[in-house]
């Protein structure tokens, strides 16, 4: 029995020993509080890292930081629209900027019905500390499915034509801006209009300019006014705009006219900007030449995600529009706006045709994602008599 | 016949209970309550690591990082729950008689740059802010910052006071001061290189330095109000980290986010809306003295505190929302068609160039319902015995203290520097009214070998809160090895003192002390521990649970 004991006591104490050298922490306890903090020191000290960014850190900063989303030079993705009607397209865009203020930007994009732009600008350096500015511009679009509807505020919807509008545009642009929020634009532009429908239907005079070929020679001048703080979003402020335009056909086809627009917006933010009243303005007038018409594809429009919401796209043509937009916005962020809306269009063949009660009308919601002074998602929903849409965009209303 | 000794399964079990009696720590050390936090590492391989602005903004608005399980006690506070002075903070209001002098002094050593010329060595080309970084003619690094154009005296000014409060309070600032910049003063360092947006870093010159003067508010004789900030001792390492430990710093065992201060902090940069309490806006250095080194943390950059933003006045939302707001207040907006209206929108502002925009009146203030920009980790932990920490060591900085750091703002402008030191008052006597009754208030208990218990009931003492009916006190004996209290008497009195009652003989003696009657947190004991020490009972430990 006495070996028996001899044994396993042989066996426990060997235990009780390892453990101790194992943990001697905790046999041997300290007697003090700093010594105590000293001994989980002493343990991270045999244990140090290095400090630095974590995995996750590492990748947000290669994301962040190349050129595609840092706002710098490079390229950059884009998401849009190629032409009003073509669907939501995406593409891509590298921008250089230049010394004061000058940049150099070009764009590339594909839209879900196939449509395609690519468009490229160039503004020149700012020269008499920015009140005078020079741009060029140049454009090459293939917009499918376009619609036309026939001409008039009565024009049938089951009407509905389709046909290929491809222009391919050279823009200059001097600006003067002599006092601020005032700008004045002169604009020479060349156009070239090619036009393809799958049927031959209507007639020419049912529908002008389209299926032919047309070269235009496009001077503008632009009055403006603008107060808002950012054209991409501002919740105050009102902007002011006539334009006039003359549009000759180069190759003297019957095509050429005169445009006339005037746009008024005006936002009246209420207790401090937690609500904003707004409203838009637009009248479109054009004149011809003796015996000529304007093509269908440079008529003045209603229907779309800033002119008339709640119809389809260019839904009514003819040569003269007016728009009436009225807005209640509320700011439940500081990125996010909501709006309650009413729009009221009108076109028509002359100026006298257009009476009060001839306006269609659309009202709907909607929601609008932005930061400091840009929109970057608009979703809208819209009723008009023809039925409820869905609009998406990427900048504000007006 | 059953052998006594037992069997190798029974050792294991004796040698794990010896282990466990022998790692049973007393509750409370002979060192016990410890004022200096124990560094007792030398600091040998930390490397500076900048933490990248973007990803920590991601990380605090979505991944909320740092322990996932709230509502535990702070973990670096001494046993009678105050915070030892350590690398984050030194105890100085309500424990070292501070002087209005003393908060405008802060913790200037100097009387800013020596004289002659200051020596650009870089500048601050991004943002919208300029700032150089220069060197005096004694070598000394500075930092100058300045006002916005038509704002003067508003972002250097909030800076200058907000840093002596926060000193006040206990954080480790810089230097500062306020100064003058004639730009004849100025001379590029031979080697200084700037990057200008959109372009490569190339050789500074003087077109570069009227570039960035363009963008500060010129006084009329052509020089610029100056906010110098001092480069703080030491070699930079980083910024304060709001959760986990510093992998490189052996002294840093407590997460983060479990430091009283850290989590108090939120409480300071309310009350002085400091909404870019952020890590950025902060230093870490290590610094070497006798021989060891050792990282100490700094706050840093104050230009968006009180009225101002730093590049304009503050606006109305900071310090109501942070930077993205609750998805819950969004919805509510929303369905509300915007008739759910914020308070900052339609309540009164005092606006003045000197100081910015700030609520003309704070009395409905609510300090618990502050945002900063982006909340962090220290803050999402903190709780209410957290806050009135911090509201306890706000209370010791009086009204002469604060006109004290206004002053040193030099705002020029009496009726603004007025305004911003009845603001401030102001807002600390919300903090006072809010976080003080939240918990058991009862502070400083002390037992003499009379047996007299006297406490205070520091919301009462400010009144901020009625007094209540009466206090219960529950008497323990207390076993500080085991870490047991058997209870022995309850007693109780209308006020402070209590009367002992007989008590067996022992060592250490625990009483819990609780309001009858009053606010509901009060009737929540506070556990007062003391010692038997020759002649005397001495307050080893105290715990207020909220």
């Amino acid at each position: 029995m006495a070996a028996r004991r001899v044994r396993r006591a042989a066996v426990a104490w060997p235990v009780i020993a390892a453990l101790a050298i194992t943990f001697p922490g905790a046999i041997a306890a300290q007697s003090t509080r700093v010594e105590a903090i000293a001994e989980e020191q002493a343990g991270k000290a045999r244990k140090l890292g290095t400090e630095g960014p974590s995995q996750a850190e590492q990748v947000i900063r290669r994301v962040l930081r190349s050129p595609l989303l840092s706002g710098g030079d490079g390229f950059y993705p884009w998401f849009g629209s190629v032409y009003n009607g073509t669907g939501m397209a995406i593409g891509a865009g590298f921008l250089k900027r230049l010394e004061n203020a000058a940049s150099f930007n070009l764009q590339t994009g594909i839209s879900l019905n196939s449509s395609m732009v690519i468009r490229g600008s160039f503004v020149a350096p700012e020269l008499w500390r920015g009140m005078l500015q020079l741009d060029a511009n140049a454009q090459w679009l293939d917009a499918r499915g376009v619609s036309f509807y026939g001409f008039g505020q009565d024009s049938d919807r089951l009407n509905r034509q389709r046909f290929d509008f491809g222009p391919t545009e050279i823009t200059g642009n001097v600006t003067i801006k002599p006092v601020k929020f005032v700008a004045v634009t002169g604009t020479y532009s060349f156009l070239d209009v090619d036009t393809h429908r799958d049927r031959l239907r209507p007639s020419e005079r049912g529908a002008p300019g389209l299926d032919a070929e047309l070269n235009y020679h496009v001077t503008r001048a632009t009055a403006m006014f603008d107060w808002r703080p950012a054209t991409g979003y501002s919740t105050r402020g009102g902007f002011y705009r006539a334009s006039f335009e003359r549009n000759r056909e180069a190759r003297d086809r019957p095509y050429s006219f005169n445009l006339q627009e005037y746009e008024a917006v005006q936002q009246l933010p209420l207790v401090r900007e937690q609500f904003v009243l707004a409203a838009r303005g637009l009248m479109t007038l054009t004149t011809t030449d003796r015996g000529d018409a304007v093509p269908i594809v440079l008529s003045p429009y209603l229907g779309s995600g800033s002119a008339l919401r709640g119809y389809a796209n260019r839904r009514f043509t003819d040569r003269n529009r007016v728009l009436l937009t009225g807005e209640y916005r509320w700011r439940p962020s500081r990125y996010l706006d909501m709006a309650l809306f009413i729009d009221a269009g009108q076109v028509a063949a002359h100026r006298r045709d257009f009476d009060f009660d001839g306006f269609d009308t659309a009202w709907g919601i909607g929601a609008r994602f932005h930061g400091p002074s840009f929109t970057a998602l608009r979703v809208e929903l819209a009723r008009g008599r023809e039925g409820i849409r869905l609009v998406f965009a990427g900048s504000q209303p007006f | 016949m059953r052998s006594w000794v037992p069997g190798l399964g029974s050792w294991g079990l004796i040698a794990l209970s010896t282990l466990t009696l022998g790692a049973q720590s007393p509750r409370f050390y002979p060192d016990d309550p410890i004022w200096r936090e124990p560094m007792t590492r030398d600091v040998r391989t930390a490397v500076r690591y900048e933490p990248d602005l973007a990803y920590q903004t991601i990380e605090n608005l979505f991944w909320r990082p740092g322990d996932r399980v709230l509502g535990q006690r702070a973990k670096n506070i001494n046993t009678v729950d105050e915070v030892p002075d350590g690398p984050y903070f030194v105890n100085r209001a309500g424990r070292t008689p501070l002087t209005p002098a003393l908060v405008a002094q802060a913790a200037n050593t100097t009387d800013g740059p020596a004289p002659g010329k200051w020596t650009v060595v870089s500048a601050k080309s991004d943002g919208v802010t300029p700032g150089f970084t220069i060197r005096d003619s004694a070598n000394q690094l500075w930092f100058i910052k300045f006002d916005p154009p038509g704002w003067r005296g508003m972002a250097t000014g909030s800076e200058i006071v907000a840093a002596k409060l926060f000193w006040a309070a206990g954080y480790h600032t810089a230097e500062y001061h306020i100064g003058q910049l004639v730009p004849g003063n100025l001379v590029i360092g031979k080697d200084t290189r700037i990057t200008p947006p959109g372009e490569m870093a190339r050789p500074m010159n003087q077109g570069d330095v009227a570039w960035l003067l363009s963008r500060a508010d010129r006084d009329p004789d052509g020089s610029y109000r100056v906010i110098l900030s001092k480069a703080a001792p030491g070699r930079p390492v980083g910024r304060i980290k709001f959760h986990g430990t510093r992998a490189d710093d052996p002294n840093d065992v407590v997460p983060h986010e479990h430091r009283r201060e850290l989590r108090g902090y939120f409480v300071f940069a309310a009350w002085l809306n400091h909404v870019d309490a952020k890590g950025i806006n902060s230093l870490s250095t290590l610094i070497t003295e006798n021989g060891r080194s050792f990282i100490r943390n700094y706050l840093l950059d104050f230009g968006s505190a009180l009225g101002s933003a730093a590049v304009g006045p503050r606006e109305g939302w900071e310090g109501y929302e942070a930077l993205v707001e609750e998805p819950g207040a969004i919805g509510k907006r929303v369905l509300s068609l915007g008739f759910n209206i914020p308070v900052w929108r339609t309540q009164d502002y005092f606006e003045s160039p000197a100081i910015g925009h700030l609520p003309r009146d704070h009395s409905k203030w609510q300090p618990e319902r502050w945002w900063p920009h982006i909340t962090n980790a220290a803050f999402r932990h903190m709780r209410p015995d957290d806050t009135f920490w911090a509201a306890s060591k706000l209370a010791a900085i009086s009204d002469d203290m604060i006109r004290a750091a206004v002053a040193e703002g030099k705002f020029g402008d009496r009726a603004s520097e007025e305004f911003l030191a009845r603001a401030i008052s102001d807002r600390r006597l919300r903090i006072l009214q809010t976080f003080l009754p939240k918990v058991n208030p009862i502070v400083e208990p002390a037992l003499d070998l009379n047996g007299r218990l006297t406490f205070r009931n520091a919301a009462e003492e400010l009144t901020v809160a009625d007094r209540p009916p009466g206090y219960r006190a529950l008497w323990y004996t207390f076993d500080n090895q085991a870490d047991r209290a058997t209870l022995v008497a309850t007693t109780e009195e209308t006020r402070s003192p209590m009367l002992m009652p007989p008590m067996p003989a022992s060592e250490y003696i625990k009483v819990d002390l609780a309001a009858i009657g009053g606010p509901q947190p009060w009737t929540t004991p506070v556990s007062a521990y003391f010692r038997r020490n020759p002649g005397e009972w001495v307050l080893v430990g105290f715990e207020r649970q909220p």
